[in-house]
């Protein structure tokens, strides 16, 4: 017996809530720093200002054992430029970043991220995560460095990715956390943040929220706060039966600490960016599927008679051997790696991919579907390496793909793993298991844009911080998380020490905690918040898809305040589960609103940020080749213009280094 | 929809680490001691493996993930196309 129903079932009856539910009850917490968000990033954040002897609390959704998109684990650690190993300096690879997006990244955020990520990495190895090959299992592999024993990834060359066993990361900043004596208040659903006279754009002095399982409210009051969130997959697309699994936009990616900012008058920016939404589970689960594309890089693809697709190098050479697919080519600086948060990748430093014209190969019946990823041709090392060390330990692959395929017989030393079979368009990205082409053209996926920050990873709002790879303009993925949360935990810490008390507005409290609570004084007859996330998916889909102007953005945020005021403010909820959903239903809706008015500011259509307005079809005209950040004040948008290398001009150095070393604070 | 838990009443001892855990909370303790959990929001589940890194007694099955029918892979075991 596992199911709710069965119990049901077998006794007759429903089983009570376990937890005794006291709604509204006040529970107060005083800290110097509050993190908000208790994944990777919030973990290291607190860890970092911990670390710097001021009390620190972290608020967090699920539990923070396992919790948060990096929770279940990683196998490679992009950004560790420093490592003894690189041949690539922090200078070179912000600029590629910077360079590849045309201006449209955080370009400080980036340097941050390439000067401590290997750092941030020998922090996690004290913890206990593995990342050397201490035990010799790869002895002699072209990807292994035999003095230090790291392994690398994607360019084995220039060694600024490294593979490393991280299926235990996230216990083992848990416990650190736990050893510091950081409090932590697990299913905590984050309502807002506090702000001194209760006014945007004032100084944060906490938060509120309320608890999951007691549905008591928490009014946390700190002297800096940082926001450590995920992203907001859930703000196109709801539909578990078709998401389920997928692993860049689960149930679990609200848009929590975007909207919290976002009403508290933070600023954000690049928000209008978005992407054709790939991994919204119209592919398949993560790495399921045969494909040779990150964690698979590099795998022989073969077609169903045998015959191996070939590689190509960027410029269209053929590439002979396994190795060469590994190795930058003639005229490539160095190879960036996928998964950092980069859009289109400028040649130079794009990878190494299956030959272009496969597509078009498969259409004239050159290549006979379906196709095949052959572990079995790789080198043996590279195989297990692949299909073992890596599969085994990054999120969400370790039980589902690794544990379930071994068990149920597969061998990578003979077997092959499958490719969707689809339309031949589908086989023009080599990560099939994602593949774009199942998903409806409309469903887009933010990406790139979030909270504008400085060099100490401050936003505009005093006493607030950012970090976290998708909530941070300028992030990336799972390394870049640990290594902002790290950064921007040492510096609230920093500010918490010498700043005064804050000052709670108790007009503020009350008003938040009335709010919270009327979806659980709503007759039974309201709506579910299943109901109301998937009507905020459809507005947001059919009025801010990929092709919108002036009139349909202002449709959809006329029609999200409609769907505020009325069903959502007539919701039901019968437990705190269903409450804390059904806040997260009322921060979509904030994220939904801040994204179409990031949208209704850029008067132009953009091919960087993918962003198509019809009444302004001209693509990018230079006066428009800026960043337009948006915040709040008094409830209405301001915009300011700022150029691309803002971090570089007044008053900030005019280098990268001259200003790191001014803020690190190290 | 989909049954993302299935546990083993056998070898299941109804510890619980699993709904301390659940990012999703999509777990609740069985009012019976003893028993396993119920999954009370099946169609919630993350499939991060949180419980299942959690249980003691996982290499009994007392837990098993079970990622959705139309997600699962096609395999050639030991057979070339």
């Amino acid at each position: 017996m596992s199911t709710w129903h069965e119990y049901v079932q077998r006794n007759g009856k429903v089983p009570e809530w376990p937890y005794p539910i006291n709604y509204g009850k006040l529970n107060e917490v005083i800290t110097d720093v509050l993190v908000i968000g208790g994944g990777v990033a919030g973990c290291q954040a607190a860890i970092n200002a911990a670390r710097k002897g001021v009390k620190v609390t972290i608020a967090e959704r699920g539990h923070a054992k396992r919790s948060g998109a990096g929770g279940a684990g990683v196998d490679h650690w992009h950004g560790a430029v420093t490592n003894p190993c690189s041949k690539v300096t922090p200078e070179e690879y912000t600029q590629a970043c910077y360079d590849s997006m045309q201006g449209y990244t955080g370009a400080h955020v980036r340097y941050i991220i390439t000067k401590e990520g290997w750092d941030t990495l020998l922090d996690c190895e004290k913890m206990g995560i593995q990342i050397r090959d201490v035990h010799d299992e790869f002895k002699g592999a072209d990807f292994r460095d035999e003095k230090t024993k790291l392994m690398f990834a994607y360019d084995y060359r220039t060694r600024h990715v490294i593979r490393v066993w991280g299926y235990n990361i996230k216990p083992k900043l848990y416990e650190e956390a736990k050893r510091l004596g950081i409090n932590i208040y697990n299913r905590m659903m984050v309502t807002s943040l506090l702000t001194e006279g209760g006014k945007q754009g004032n100084r944060v002095v906490g938060a509120t929220g309320v608890n999951t399982r007691t549905g008591e409210f928490y009014v946390f009051r700190s002297k800096a706060t940082i926001i450590a969130t995920g992203g907001a997959g859930r703000l196109t697309m709801f539909a578990p039966e078709i998401t389920a699994s997928s692993s860049m936009s689960d149930m679990n990616a609200a848009g929590v600490g975007q909207a919290i900012g976002w009403n508290a008058g933070a600023e954000v920016v690049c928000m209008e960016q978005s992407g054709h939404n790939r991994l919204s589970g119209f592919g398949y689960a993560p790495y399921s599927m045969g494909g040779t594309h990150n964690t698979y890089h590099g795998t022989p693809i073969v077609d169903a008679d045998g015959k191996e697709v070939p590689w190509a190098d960027v410029f269209g050479r053929e590439l002979k051997t396994v190795a060469d697919r590994f190795l930058p080519s003639e005229g490539q600086d160095f190879i960036l790696g996928e998964g950092i948060g980069i859009g289109p990748y400028l040649k130079q430093y794009r990878s190494n991919d299956l030959s272009r014209d496969l597509v078009e190969r498969i259409r004239k019946g050159e290549f006979k579907l379906p196709l095949y990823a052959d572990l079995s041709r790789l080198p043996e090392p590279e195989r297990r390496a692949i299909f073992g060390m890596m599969v085994g330990n990054e999120g969400k692959t370790r039980i589902p793909i690794y544990d379930t395929y071994t068990k149920a017989g597969f061998d990578p030393d003979k077997d092959m793993m499958q490719a969707p079979v689809m339309p031949p368009e589908g086989y023009a990205h080599s990560n099939f298991w994602g593949a774009g082409i199942n998903s409806p053209p409309n469903l887009r996926g933010l990406g790139g844009g979030g909270f504008l920050t400085d060099w100490d990873l401050r936003t505009n709002l005093e006493g607030l911080y950012a970090a976290a790879g998708s909530t941070i303009f300028g992030g990336g993925c799972h390394g870049e998380s640990h290594t902002t949360g790290r950064y921007a935990g040492r510096h609230a810490a920093e500010y918490a020490k010498t700043s005064p008390e804050g000052v709670v507005d108790r007009n503020q409290v009350e008003a938040e905690k009335e709010h919270a609570y009327t979806a659980t004084r709503q007759d039974k007859e309201g709506n579910g918040w299943k109901e109301i996330n998937a009507a905020i998916a459809r507005i947001m889909r059919d009025y801010c898809g990929q092709y919108k102007n002036e009139l349909t953005l202002n449709l959809g945020l006329r029609l999200l305040n409609e769907l505020k005021t009325t069903e959502l403010a007539s919701a039901c909820a019968s437990n705190p589960h269903e409450l804390g959903r059904l806040l997260e239903c009322q921060a979509l809706i904030s994220v939904g609103e801040m994204v179409i008015k990031a949208s209704l500011e850029r008067k132009a259509s953009n091919s960087i940020l993918d962003f198509h307005r019809l009444d302004y079809p001209e693509m990018n005209p230079p006066e428009w080749n800026k960043l337009l950040p948006i915040r709040q004040e008094n409830n209405k948008v301001k915009v300011r213009e700022l150029p691309f290398d803002f971090h570089l001009r007044s008053p900030n150095a005019p280098t990268y280094e001259e200003n790191y070393q001014k803020h690190c604070g190290l | 929809m989909f049954q993302p838990l299935v546990f083993n009443e056998k070898t299941c001892t109804g510890c619980n680490n699993c709904v301390d855990v659940c990012l999703m909370e999509i777990l609740e303790a069985n009012p019976k001691k003893g028993k396993p959990p119920l999954v009370k929001y099946p169609d919630e589940c993350a499939y991060d493996g949180a419980c299942w890194m959690r249980c003691p007694q996982r290499e009994k099955w007392a837990i098993k993930i079970v990622p959705p029918l139309p997600m699962r892979v096609s395999i050639l075991r030991g057979e070339k196309p």
